[in-house]
């Protein structure tokens, strides 16, 4: 037999060699394993589901976009609020006091 | 205890009924997934995983495939969810590594035995398992589930949801496929 035959021997032989195996048989506490790692899994169901939802992509998306919409909302808030003449306003103030004050004078 | 009778305790919530189906299909599932992860504690937990799903779903099961196939099915969905995540974390390993910034050894990839092949097989099966580990997915699980779980094409091509010639193509090209990477390593061998 020359050395081309003998390893197409070999690998029909390999190919062959799971003929008649039996099944693996998994250990006999699987169910308990099983049970132990629901029980493990199922503690705590509803902050499961809490971080389940948060943890979504379109709904960290949606609260990315609401807070930068906050944000530039609180932005225009103050800039308006920076660009309204302020000392005019405390001015006015004084002086729908100043005439009463004159008049009780005279 | 027939089939319809499991799945209608099993949607009731009767314990009884689940430990009766871990025991009526544990070993069919933790074979399926042995013969693709190959490592004995990862189809473990694989068949773990597989029930646990199968519990959290069984009230949507509706009886259109037989309650093997659907358990074939999601064992052979987690082992190669499972391969995935090994070959990610490897390569990441790999990486890591590379740049001298882990300090974890990657993990071994000896010899796989499976348990329940004939003594004076053994060795050259131990050859083949190595080989089928290269094979592309499906192939991998095609022959996996003919040779290891002795299925017929046409229960694989219900288990794949594919057709029955499309389970024969893919079982011509793994054995060509292992019939190269045999020869490639008894060549090497007898050098």
């Amino acid at each position: 037999m020359n050395g081309k035959e003998h390893i197409e021997k070999k690998i029909n032989e390999t190919m062959d060699s799971l003929d008649g195996m039996s099944r693996a048989v998994p250990s006999p506490f699987l169910f308990t394993r099983i049970e132990a790692r629901m029980a493990a899994t199922s503690s705590s169901p509803i902050w499961d589901a809490i971080v389940q939802f948060i943890t979504r992509p379109y709904v960290a998306i949606a609260a990315i976009l609401l807070v930068i919409l906050l944000n530039t909302v609180a932005v225009f808030e103050i800039r308006e609020a920076d660009s309204t003449p302020r000392e005019g306003s405390v001015a006015d103030d004084y002086a729908a006091v100043a005439p009463i004050f004159l008049e009780e004078v005279e | 205890m027939d089939e319809s009778t499991l799945i209608l305790q099993l949607q009731r919530g009767d314990t009884n009924a689940y430990r009766s189906m871990v025991d009526a299909y544990g070993s069919l599932v933790y074979n399926t997934s042995l013969g693709i992860v190959q490592h004995e504690g990862d189809a473990e937990d694989v068949t773990q995983e597989v029930f646990i799903a199968v519990f959290e779903s069984i009230a949507d099961f509706k009886a259109e495939a037989k309650l093997s196939t659907w358990l074939y099915r999601i064992a052979v969905t987690k082992s190669l969810d499972l391969l995935r995540k090994k070959k990610r974390k490897k390569r990441f390993g790999l990486v890591q590594s590379l740049f001298g910034s882990s300090h974890e050894e990657l993990p071994e990839t000896g010899k796989f035995h499976h348990p329940g092949v004939l003594l004076e097989n053994r060795e050259r099966a131990d050859v083949l398992f190595s080989a089928i580990a290269q094979l592309p997915e499906n192939q991998k699980v095609a022959f996996s589930l003919h040779k290891v779980e002795g299925l017929s094409y046409q229960e694989i091509a219900a288990i794949m949801q594919t057709s029955l010639s499309s389970v024969e193509s893919l079982m011509h090209r793994a054995k060509q496929n292992l019939r190269r990477f045999l020869a490639d390593y008894y060549e090497k061998d007898k050098d």
